[in-house]
């Protein structure tokens, strides 16, 4: 035994360390960073969804003062020599993505040539200076409509299906006999993260000793610098990438996009470092798009309201140039779609769907539409069946005592219960007062309603590199310590976690414990914020790294005071005889002995740091949460008011409450701006006609209530039990919100399937309703 | 796209149909443009357009493509380009002719395809202005068409948040050789969003202030007295 330790930090409240320097204005972004002799580039995109490029004439642009450079796809492109990403691995037939676009452009936005300047505003001057040629083309701007269009995006994909897959087909006989069955055809439209930051990048090439330094805006510092290792075909051990904060990310910047590719190839043929920071418009337009999907989703009862399958037949739209390879990301949308539910039979079908649009990228819960659809799909069938939305819950829902349960798909449910953040979320509701009082709302002709959203998120998933993260732990020279991981402060605390983590481990005083994150230099490789996999992923690398450092204390501990290992134990920074509590040693004194007067260690090592690899044993750490949302709905202007907002999830133990409680809010948030408000919208001929914050419009505090939780601690599989819950609140939110505002109007005989719910949506369907009613 | 007006204006159809044929008569209507050369039923014109930080500048050519005095209707075809950057406009409009006796309904049809900055605009946006810019191009024309004064017949700007100021530029010095004698053009102060239809019109060929005054006067630069129009108008 080296010393047990008990949880002292793990579980409370902690302030985030992040706040001192981000709430007085200190954070580095990389817009911050400034270099000797740095030049800025600017994109030229395409002003066209779909056209040839016949030829570019920069000859104007480089005769402007200040213009160092215009690199077309012909400087660029040929620089590539492996482009594949960790998530996909190196040996998925990945869809194409040249870094430039080359003889044609397939989305308005498209980067055709970069303009490397000696600032921003001369970069940008000399942009509109380039001279494109180009011959406009039809292009097929709908992904509903590019199967089987003329229109081809690619022409290695001349149907403009880049795949799909099915699983079992569905069991036609049983939807064809059962008591009830409900289909829907529900829209979910293309909404995107918008980080508060957009994307950029600053990339220094040092000729003379072959070093490449990034400074990066991005969620996967280890994985950034490997991709850019891999792209320019140069050793990795000289790519070193630095971040310390990120202005969010949401997705966008898990894995490095075209542009960055593109800088980094640019650096390579300029003298000096370049930045390339996205301007709000470039990242509306051009950093990619999320969550457009269409699809039917059916599902069979019996008479009791049992269920008894459940079919998701649906169509993603993935864009010009998806990141990274499409096609196996979208399976999670069939597989999860039995979602917490007790469904004996399952069946999917999904194409993945080129169009003249930005790319597909990952954001929070990419595969959400399973919950969205499901979800929605439920409060319609309870409608039919004659049965409170929450009644055909609770009958179907799964219970602890049930676990493990496999999904029809396979999906091994294992260390969760999702009856108990129901019937809490139920609870924290007060369910029966609610209905009462929606009766008599509508006694006075005012329609509120009520809508409920569960769902199973697999978190922390143990596929490729996300299944190991690694820690380095240091006991200073000073009896401090430093911490480091692989991390980087993208908004989700991290860096407040690992320090709780870290002090609990070795028994030290928080205020003892710093971290460094975001350094590829001195941090260990791990695979980066994404997949709501930083709490037990870096909770398994604390906790191996943590051991190793805290036998070694304990060893030079015992030396010191003359006891047994087995007999010291670690608590408030210092070694403590077990049993006779006067006799201790702290750190301080620990270390200067280890680092400063070892002569007196006996030959017991002086050594006071460890470095360890976590390697999950667990496949999937299964998250779950219930979301309840009440709304009223005017129904003369069709303005949406959320009333109340309930989330009652089980992230497993939580590390920090506060945390955890800021990633539900953020990501619910942003399920509601998709319920009710965002919109990356394109007209027929491709054009983005939501390209600024006038037409894309974001949640405010103005829409959203106080978001009241409700905690469910199970504890997962993993180190400390620890499970992720990062992406769980944008996953669960926008069916909630769109399920009360069906409800409240139910008595109208309206159902909203196409979002977003604007005020005009809403209102040409009671118009409609009323029409067809008179 | 396609984008529907109509106006009326208390004149004779076949008056309206002698200024709308003239196009150094009708272009001083719309606000914004410049006519920059005719030849015939083909001219150029530019226009710059500036949309809160964005600013848009096309230039380009029109052509009556139809004028056909019996039938009451005439169609417009133009082309522009971004002078900086890659955009493209171009527009077929076809304005029809409606007798009424003392007074004559004009119809017009805009069939517009915009790519580039102005495009992003919307689409509804474009819907709801576009009108209000008819209704304007309506009254000045009726002026035009009592009397020539168009100072007179400023209606009360209904656009609600434009506070920039119109900058006159000065002729460019060079003209690259394969253009016309183009003038720089002015900038209008347009309401946020109101680019596209202004840009929209432009590109229709219906452009441009100067143009009537430009034999007379010779002059380079807008009146003082349209600008003060303009800023009553779009501010």
């Amino acid at each position: 035994m080296t010393g047990t330790v008990a949880a002292r930090y793990a579980g409370t409240r902690v302030p985030r360390v992040e706040d001192t320097r981000l709430l007085t204005g200190k954070g580095t972004f990389v817009d911050d960073v400034q270099r000797p002799g740095m030049l800025h580039a600017c994109f030229v995109r395409s002003p066209f969804a779909h056209a040839t490029i016949n030829g570019i004439d920069s000859r104007a642009a480089l005769a402007l003062p200040g213009v160092h450079a215009v690199f077309t796809a012909a400087h660029i492109n040929p620089g590539v020599h492996e482009a594949w990403h960790a998530v996909a691995g190196r040996d998925v037939p990945d869809t194409p993505r040249p870094p430039l676009a080359e003889g044609e452009v397939k989305f308005v936005g498209d980067p055709v040539a970069i303009v490397v300047a000696e600032s921003r505003r001369l970069a940008e001057d000399a942009v509109d200076l380039v001279d494109v040629d180009y011959t406009p083309l039809p292009a097929v701007a709908d992904f509903r409509k590019a199967v089987g269009s003329e229109v081809i995006v690619h022409e290695a994909y001349p149907d403009n299906v880049a795949g799909g897959m099915g699983g079992m087909p569905p069991d036609e006989e049983l939807f064809a006999s059962a008591a009830h069955v409900v289909q829907e055809r529900i829209y979910q439209q293309m909404y995107v993260p918008v980080p508060m930051e957009t994307r950029g990048i600053v990339v220094e090439w040092t000729a003379a000793t072959s070093e490449l330094t990034i400074w990066g805006s991005t969620q996967t510092p280890h994985e950034l610098r490997a991709f850019a290792a891999r792209l320019l075909g140069i050793p990795a051990q000289g790519v070193r990438v630095i971040v310390r904060d990120t202005g969010g990310g949401f997705g966008q910047k898990v894995v490095p996009m075209r542009e960055d590719m593109s800088i980094m190839l640019a650096a390579r043929q300029v003298s000096a470092p370049v930045k390339w920071i996205e301007d709000r418009r470039e990242n509306l337009m051009s950093a990619g798009q999320s969550r457009h999907v269409d699809g039917t989703v059916r599902m069979a009862f019996d008479a009791d309201g049992k269920i008894l399958a459940a079919d998701i037949d649906f169509v993603q739209d993935v864009g010009s140039y998806p990141t990274p390879y499409p096609v196996l990301t979208t399976a999670a949308i069939g597989m999860f779609f039995p979602g917490p539910y007790r469904v004996p039979k399952a069946s999917f079908n999904y194409k993945t769907v080129f169009s003249n649009t930005p790319g597909l990228h990952a954001y929070r819960g990419p595969w959400q539409y399973e919950t969205l659809t499901r979800e929605m799909l439920l409060d319609i069938a309870a409608r039919k069946i004659g049965m409170d939305p929450a009644e055909l819950r609770r009958i179907n829902i799964l219970r602890g005592d049930e676990m493990p349960f496999f999904n029809p798909n396979g999906m091994p449910y294992d260390n969760c219960a999702p009856a108990d953040t129901f019937e809490q979320a139920v609870k924290i509701l007060d369910l029966e007062g609610f209905r009462k009082e929606q009766a008599e709302a509508l006694a006075q002709g005012r329609y509120i309603g009520l809508g409920f959203s569960a769902y199973i998120e697999p978190t922390g998933a143990a596929t490729g590199n996300l299944a190991t993260e690694g820690a380095t732990i240091r006991m200073e020279s000073t009896g401090k310590i430093n911490v480091y991981v692989n991390g980087g402060s993208a908004g989700n605390s991290i860096e407040t976690t690992v320090v709780q983590l870290t002090a609990d481990v070795l028994g030290a005083n928080i205020d003892d414990v710093s971290t460094i994150q975001g350094d590829t230099a001195v941090t260990p490789y791990g695979a980066g914020t994404q997949g709501s996999r930083s709490a037990p992923m870096t909770a398994g690398a604390v906790h191996e790294a943590g051991a190793i450092l805290r036998g070694q204390i304990v060893a030079i501990a015992a030396q010191m005071l003359g006891a047994d290992a087995d007999a010291i134990e670690l608590a408030d920074s210092r070694a403590v005889l077990i049993g006779d509590r006067e006799k201790s040693v702290s750190f301080a004194d620990i270390a200067y002995r280890s680092y400063y007067d070892p002569a007196q260690l006996a030959g017991v090592s002086p050594t006071l740091e460890a470095t360890a690899r976590f390697n999950s044993q667990a496949m999937i750490h299964w998250a779950n949460a219930t979301h309840a949302c009440t709304c009223e709905v005017d129904i003369v202007t069709g303005q949406v008011r959320l009333t109340r907002y309930i989330v009652s999830e089980d992230v497993g133990p939580m590390i920090n409450p506060n945390v955890v409680e800021g990633q539900v809010a953020g990501g619910t948030v942003q399920g509601i701006g998709g319920a009710l408000l965002e919109q990356l919208a394109y007209d027929d001929a491709g054009n983005p006609i939501a390209s600024t914050f006038v037409d894309y419009l974001l949640p405010t505090a103005t829409e959203v209530p106080t978001i009241e939780f409700g905690h469910v601690e199970i504890p997962g599989p993993g180190v400390g039990g620890y499970k992720g819950a990062g992406e769980g609140g944008a996953i669960g939110s926008p069916p909630a919100v769109i399920n009360a505002i069906n409800d409240a109007l139910a008595p109208l005989g309206v159902t909203i399937t196409q979002l977003p719910a604007t005020p005009a949506k809403i209102i040409e369907l009671i118009e409609e309703q009323a029409e067809g009613t008179r | 796209m396609e984008l529907n007006n109509e106006f009326r204006v208390a004149v004779p159809s076949a008056t309206v149909w002698d200024v709308f044929t003239d196009v150094e008569r009708v272009a001083p209507c719309l606000p914004g443009a410049t006519l920059l050369s005719v030849d015939g039923d083909d001219f150029t014109g530019a226009v710059k357009v500036k949309v809160g930080p964005i600013t848009v500048s096309y230039k380009g050519v029109a052509t009556y493509q139809e004028k056909d005095a019996d039938a009451a209707r005439i169609v417009l075809k133009a082309e522009g380009k971004e002078t900086r950057g890659n955009g493209t406009a171009a527009a077929t409009v076809t304005a029809q002719l409606k007798d009424e006796g003392e007074a004559t309904t004009v119809v017009i049809t805009t069939d517009l395809a915009i790519s580039g900055k102005a495009a992003q605009f919307g689409r509804g946006v474009l819907n709801d202005v576009s009108g209000n810019l008819i209704s304007q191009f309506a009254r000045s024309l009726e002026a035009e068409l009592l009397g020539g004064a168009t100072t007179s017949t400023a209606p009360t700007s209904t656009a609600p948040t434009s506070t920039a100021s119109p900058t006159a530029t000065t002729p460019t010095a060079a003209q690259p050789a394969d253009s016309v004698n183009l003038l720089k053009v002015v900038a209008v102060p347009v309401a946020k969003r109101y680019g596209p239809v202004i840009a929209a019109a432009a590109a229709a060929g219906v452009i441009g202030y100067l143009a009537g005054r430009r034999n007379r006067t010779a002059a380079p630069t807008p009146s003082a007295e349209l600008q003060a129009l303009l800023t009553r108008l779009l501010a």
